[in-house]
């Protein structure tokens, strides 16, 4: 069941007007059902997955809960994370690294016995898997004790706006919520409603015209002229940002019907960041804060080399590359973020003294710009190696900028490239208008009643204007 | 509640109310073209998808033939089976003066497995057939398409891309764009191995689909009561092996009398200089492919 379908809304309608209409202590076991059943539409095969990692995750937060030795209780968190890791690694990496040792054992002229595993990783597993790490931690670590209740932890599991691509919630903010209810608030409906408007918005209007016109382009760059290969290039920031936070924006305002609030994981004009720092604060926030709190500050607690912290900061940023995806594409696309990050903390100062020399207002909006298009654009250029299957295809996309094929007024891709362009000028205008941590609900209801309305009006023409009714609508996080 | 339910309700209004003047004034391509078959009394037509529509040149056709014809392309983009049978008996049953049809054989009719006349009525917006066709199992598998395709404002479903439909002086001034077409040559490439494979008569023996052969066969008695005379072709560019598949066997079954065999496995069909795109011919192309078509035409005999 696809979040961009009827089908979807009409899941939605009625699992709301039922959820009202009981009586609060039977709500979570209603989201629950509704959840797997929402899980069974996609992959019904691999529920088996999520009930196992569930039912490990309670029982070795239990565990951990009620043992008082300090040494135990860390070797049973580490025991607890290995185990509920190991479907992750089966699934999602067993075959690029078997495929990895083959080529080792075939430098050595030995034949690597084991065969790759057939099945495909059941959707939402890096989602669930990291959900259930932070809770098994926050139990560890005495933020959260253990829940009583297995369908309250198996709700926080799978809760279906978060179960397929996040965001990554903590067991604390959902386990409270889910323990205490909302009444009916019709607030609450408007605003989901206007979350997912604007979701649906995003990525039928942008990302997937934008996803058609970058899959045209980086299947044959070779017939492309060079200004267009420059547009796929910059779009693929602005397609991953319009698919992966049109999805959060339908997730939270699905949450939200229920009266649950969920993290917001993308900062509107995350693409405008002057600093890859910032960039890195505003995108994907709850995958960067759990590694930030997971890894991070795990590995940097009493570290006190300044060379250590960045090698840390090195490994987490491998971590973000890897879970993306089993491929060299990804790890590089990782490692060149984290080198990126090393050599902006590391040169802060220096660079600081180096324009002050020269009278430069670092301050200023001149600067400030001057940096925006730089770091864009080198973030647009990594994101070659993260649409790519190797190292080696990227740099041959990049390298195809200097096309010069008369074709260019010719094809329709130079027309829909237009079009795109101005319908993201629009989305960064109401983008600019979001106040900081809050969604774009908190826009719209400012708005006088006539321009809420034209809003409406015009976001539900533009859907239906290009959503594709013999298609099936695809998000991007759901590979991952 | 009240309240949500009267804002959706005004929601739903409003955009009822824009696509009424859509609903009320706007005409599609196929009623556009039906509109021209019947207004200027054409004796032959053309029905097919954008293939169609790209490779072929009525005018330098007429010029070509040795028989009196007037004729009308009446190619869509995406006009594939079933809607190109549909539109092809309402074309035999509303024009008297039809002497000659050439239908283009394409896949299409298994787009959606089990409801295999819905795809393209949705497609072209063709309620009353969907209303008249569709089950209750149906609109189940469909609800999304019936209502998105209910509030969908269509204005731009018209492809005005290129139309062949022009008096011959004007054939002969067309000029080529200035940009050369860059195609993808594997993509070419396969299409001309499919292409070559139509006349093989020992290609996969994949079963003969039979929605599809019932319609031909409709086709034939409905064309031979009317005394039309019926030519089905295959254009250049097979799309896909499904597509060939689907078409092969129907091509290997019909009478020698219903078909043209055209040359479409000539290797100019598949360069550069005859391309507009992946999938269909520029002008130069159009008009090789058209005068293949017109010899094809007047060496065939009605027998």
């Amino acid at each position: 069941m696809s979040f961009v379908s009827i089908f979807f809304l009409l899941f939605l309608a009625f699992t709301t007007a039922i959820y009202y209409l009981l009586r609060t202590k039977y709500r979570t076991v209603w989201l629950l059902c509704v959840s797997y059943f929402f899980y069974l539409t996609w992959q019904p095969a691999f529920l088996a997955v999520l009930f196992f990692v569930t039912l490990l995750s309670f029982q070795f937060g239990k565990k951990i809960g009620s043992v008082s030795d300090g040494k135990r209780k860390k070797r049973w968190l580490i025991f607890s994370v290995i185990v509920l890791i190991l479907p992750l690694i089966f699934f999602k990496y067993f075959n690029f690294l078997n495929d990895n040792f083959a080529k080792i054992f075939a430098l050595f002229s030995f034949k690597n016995p084991l065969p790759n595993q057939p099945y495909l990783a059941p959707l939402g597993i890096s989602f669930f898997t990291f959900q259930a790490i932070s809770y098994v931690a926050d139990v560890y670590r005495g933020y959260l004790k253990p829940e009583e209740k297995v369908e309250k932890i198996a709700l926080y599991m799978a809760f279906f706006p978060t179960l397929l691509a996040g965001p990554i919630e903590r067991a604390k903010s959902i386990l409270n919520q889910i323990s205490n209810p909302v009444s009916f608030d019709y607030k609450n409906i408007r605003a989901g409603l206007q979350l997912i408007l604007w979701g649906v918005f995003k990525k039928i209007v942008l990302a997937d015209r934008m996803s058609e016109f970058m899959r045209q382009v980086y299947a044959e760059p070779q017939n492309y002229q060079g200004v267009l290969i420059y547009f796929a290039i910059i779009f693929s920031v602005f397609q991953l940002f319009c698919d992966f936070s049109a999805y959060s924006d339908i997730a939270v305002g699905s949450a939200r019907m229920f009266g649950i609030n969920l993290t917001k994981n993308f900062n509107d004009r995350v693409y405008a960041t002057p600093s890859r720092e910032i960039f890195w604060q505003g995108w994907h926030r709850s995958l960067t804060s759990w590694l930030r709190d997971y890894v991070f500050f795990p590995l940097s607690r009493n570290v006190k080399s300044r060379a250590r912290l960045y090698v840390n900061l090195l490994i987490v940023y491998l971590l973000v590359g890897v879970w993306h995806g089993a491929t060299w594409g990804f790890i590089v696309w990782g490692l060149l973020n984290g080198i990126w990050l090393v050599m902006e903390n590391a040169s802060k100062r220096w660079r600081g003294q180096f324009f002050n020399r020269f009278g430069i207002d670092v301050n200023g909006s001149i600067f400030y710009f001057v940096s925006w298009l730089f770091i864009f654009h080198v973030g647009a250029l990594f994101g070659a190696f993260f649409r790519t299957n190797t190292p080696q295809e990227a740099f041959a996309f990049i390298s195809s900028i200097t096309n010069s094929n008369t074709n260019l007024l010719t094809r329709w891709e130079t027309k829909s490239c237009l079009i795109t362009i101005v319908f993201l000028f629009f989305m960064d205008l109401i983008n600019r208008q979001i106040p900081d941590n809050q969604n774009f609900d908190a826009f719209i209801g400012k708005q006088k009643t006539f321009v809420r309305w034209f809003i409406y009006i015009l976001l539900a023409e533009l859907i239906l204007r290009y959503i594709h009714v013999f298609d099936e609508v695809q998000f991007m996080y759901f590979n991952f | 509640m009240k309240q949500l339910l009267q804002k959706s309700a005004l929601f739903f209004s409003i955009l009822i109310l824009i696509k009424i003047p859509f609903f009320l004034f706007y005409e599609d391509e196929p009623m556009y073209r039906k509109s021209q078959v019947a207004r200027e009394e054409f004796n032959t037509v053309f029905i097919g998808s954008s293939r169609t529509k790209f490779d072929i040149i009525p005018a330098y056709f007429d010029s070509l033939t040795k028989e009196k014809t007037k004729s009308y392309n009446f190619g869509v983009a995406y006009g594939l089976p079933p809607q190109t049978f549909f539109w092809c008996e309402e074309l035999m049953r509303e024009n008297p003066s039809l002497k000659y049809i050439f239908f283009e054989l394409s896949g299409g009719l298994n787009k959606s497995e089990g409801y295999r006349e819905t795809w393209s009525e949705f497609y072209f917006a063709d309620y009353s057939r969907v209303i008249k066709n569709l089950n209750f199992k149906g609109s189940l598998v469909y609800h999304d398409k019936l209502v998105a395709g209910f509030f969908k404002p269509s204005f731009s479903h018209r492809e005005n891309r290129i139309d062949h439909n022009i008096p011959l002086e004007k054939v002969f001034e067309a000029k080529e764009l200035k940009a050369k077409a860059v195609i993808s040559q594997q993509f070419v490439r396969e299409t001309y191995r499919l292409n070559l494979l139509v006349e093989n008569e020992n290609y996969h023996e994949a079963s003969i689909n039979e929605l599809y052969w019932d319609s031909i066969t409709r086709l034939i008695e409905l064309a031979e009561s009317k005394q039309i005379r019926i030519y089905f072709f295959i254009p250049p560019r097979i799309e896909s092996e499904n597509e060939l598949k689907m078409i092969h066997p129907i091509y290997k079954k019909l009478d020698k009398k219903y078909k043209v065999s055209v040359a479409h496995f000539d290797e100019m069909f598949y360069r550069d200089e005859t391309s507009i795109d992946d999938s269909h011919l520029n002008h130069k192309g159009a008009m090789q492919f058209t005068k293949y078509m017109a010899e094809a035409f007047n060496k065939h005999s009605w027998k």
